[in-house]
């Protein structure tokens, strides 16, 4: 695929006008301009009409564009970077950790599954409690479009808990969406059929065909699960079509494979929305000889670009969640995601409660000094995070020498807080994000640019309008 | 997700057209259609008329003139079109 270049250029006054142009980033391929600020917004502009705001000629609607997109402000209201408010803290995405116990053993797993000590998994009052916790919260905030991801170890495990926890919330006149990740082994028919009715959204981890999967994905005994796993899949699309998902996790011992996977997911399962995770290296990771450097998984993250590209091509269907996210992130400006539209929003968007009530700012639940409170004693939980945010290290801003020019800063923030905290030497952001995202955003501008109809494709709608 | 709000590419010549901003947000309740800006906290709720709205936006996703826009509103809500084009534009919807 063909490039594009890329300026940096400060901001000033707009003569003749009282107005001030912010900071921005100009990509430039063929006969357009994309423009880009620092709050993550972008215009797009045929260059002779772009040239205009450089040569002082800027049309009066032009610059209506501009102050529409905040690309210019009036001069005593520049507000260059965005700064964060604290409205932003309104989590809505909760993870509810149930069980650590697991039917399987996957080689990567962080996990510590063989130590036993403290295999109990939630009760059913503590689940109540937190049905209240949250149709108060929900109240209080006025709001009740959250969504609720019951969490484990293997959560269907606890599928009564679950059970338990959709109906404590609608007897409380909620109706949350919920969503589990599964390794399927337990997903019966009869099962499936249940989740189905509740309204329940499934998503199935699955490595690959059946060699990448068995040698990653076994239970205790050492034996394989795809036979099982891939079976599930099919019962699973019968039922809810292509409403599933799949996350897949890419270790070296994949790495090799990744196009072949994809295919398998794509064309042999006929999935449409798939998510590749990899296995990094970090203070934490059991399996070392699994582990990828960052630089492998940027390597990797483009190869998946370009994989999806080709099998749209061929006119298969076909979404891979973080590059469609990332795509989403540069046209749309949605902060769909906790922690790659924005940065982390652990603690602000999104909160993970454990069995005791504990309250996590993400599933770092097994980090005590993570653990901002306790549903029983911090009532409100707003006023929770907002201390927390001021006190908690956490919180802290990721920074590093290059993010101050960096033209992705609005989207990555640093990266993922908890990479950062188990990375194996000390960084000031997280290195797999920030290598991933340098390497990632320029492809996607590229293609914005040049192959307009081919972006629309990896969103699943026209979102660029065909040009005449 | 409203997946008809576009970007477009400007040039000379739809430069002055009307469109609806690709970073609102627009959500349906039995209240009303609530709109609003993905990047600020600017929110507006339409209680009345919500399809004309709604139709509204899928014909600015397309682009209009300012003429176009009022006479569009002028047909539903008279002597108020002036009103609201102004705060559909000053709210950052229209752009
Ligand atoms: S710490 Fe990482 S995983 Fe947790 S919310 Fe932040 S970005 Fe997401
Ligand atoms: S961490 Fe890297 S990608 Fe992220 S803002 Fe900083 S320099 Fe940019």
């Amino acid at each position: 695929m063909k490039d594009c270049s890329c300026s940096y250029i400060s901001g000033g006054a707009i003569e003749g006008t009282e107005f001030w142009l912010n900071d921005l980033w100009k990509f430039e391929a063929g006969d357009k301009n994309l423009l880009l600020d620092r709050q993550g917004h972008i215009l797009l502009l045929k260059k002779n009409l772009c040239n205009t705001i450089w040569n002082q000629e800027i049309s009066e609607d032009l610059l209506l564009k501009l102050l529409q997109r905040k690309f210019a402000y009036e001069s005593e209201n520049i507000d260059k970077n965005g700064t964060e408010k604290n409205s932003d803290i309104k989590p809505m995405f909760f993870m509810i950790d149930l069980t650590n116990k697991c039917n399987m053993e996957c080689r990567y797993c962080l996990r510590n599954v063989e130590d036993d000590s403290d295999k109990e998994s939630i009760t059913n009052d503590m689940i109540d409690s937190i049905c209240e916790y949250l149709a108060q919260y929900c109240k209080q905030i006025g709001d009740k479009r959250i969504t609720i991801q019951p969490w484990g170890g293997e959560p269907l495990l606890e599928t009564e808990k679950i059970f338990l926890l959709q109906d404590g919330l609608k007897k409380r006149g909620m109706n949350p969406q919920i969503t589990i990740e599964t390794n399927a082994l337990l997903l019966s028919k009869g099962l499936m059929k249940e989740l189905y009715q509740r309204g329940i959204s499934i998503g199935v981890s699955i490595d690959g065909y059946q060699k990448i999967h068995d040698s990653q994905r076994v239970i205790h005994s050492g034996i394989g699960t795809h036979q099982v796993v891939e079976r599930r899949i099919r019962s699973i699309q019968k039922l809810y079509g292509n409403d599933i998902s799949t996350i897949t996790t890419v270790t070296r011992n994949s790495l090799e494979n990744l196009e072949d996977i994809i295919e398998y997911l794509a064309v042999d399962l006929g999935l449409i929305y798939i998510k590749l995770n990899f296995v990094h290296r970090s203070c934490f990771a059991m399996n070392d000889d699994l582990c990828l450097y960052a630089e492998e998984i940027a390597d990797a993250t483009i190869r998946i670009f370009q994989k999806i590209l080709e099998l749209h091509k061929r006119g298969i269907e076909v979404y891979e969640y973080n590059i469609w996210l990332k795509s989403m992130n540069l046209l749309t400006g949605k902060k769909l995601d906790v922690c790659n539209s924005n940065g982390c929003h652990g603690g602000k968007r999104m909160i993970a409660i454990d069995k005791h009530g504990d309250i996590f700012p993400c599933d770092v639940t097994d980090f005590p000094e993570e653990r901002l409170g306790n549903i029983k004693t911090d009532k409100d939980l707003i006023a929770l995070l907002e201390n927390s945010v001021g006190e908690k290290a956490y919180f802290k801003e990721k920074k590093g020498n290059e993010c101050e020019k960096c033209p992705w800063q609005h989207y990555c923030r640093g990266g993922c807080t908890v990479h950062m905290k188990c990375a194996t030497q000390e960084q000031d952001v997280d290195m797999i994000e920030c290598t991933i995202n340098r390497n990632l955003y320029p492809k996607l501008i590229s293609l914005i640019l040049h192959e307009p109809e081919r972006m629309n494709q990896l969103l699943g709608y026209e979102i660029l309008k065909k040009e005449p | 997700m409203e997946n008809y709000v576009k970007q477009h590419c400007f040039d000379n010549e739809n430069v002055s057209r009307y469109y609806l901003s690709p970073y609102v947000y627009i959500v349906q309740t039995d209240e009303g259609l609530y709109v609003g800006r993905e990047d600020d906290e600017r929110e507006f709720c339409f209680y009345e008329e919500v399809d004309v709205y709604i139709q509204l936006f899928h014909k600015l996703s397309e682009g209009m003139t300012e003429g176009e826009i009022y006479r569009y509103l002028e047909e539903y809500f008279s002597e108020k079109s002036n009103e609201i084009l102004s705060l559909l534009i000053g709210g950052g919807i229209v752009e």
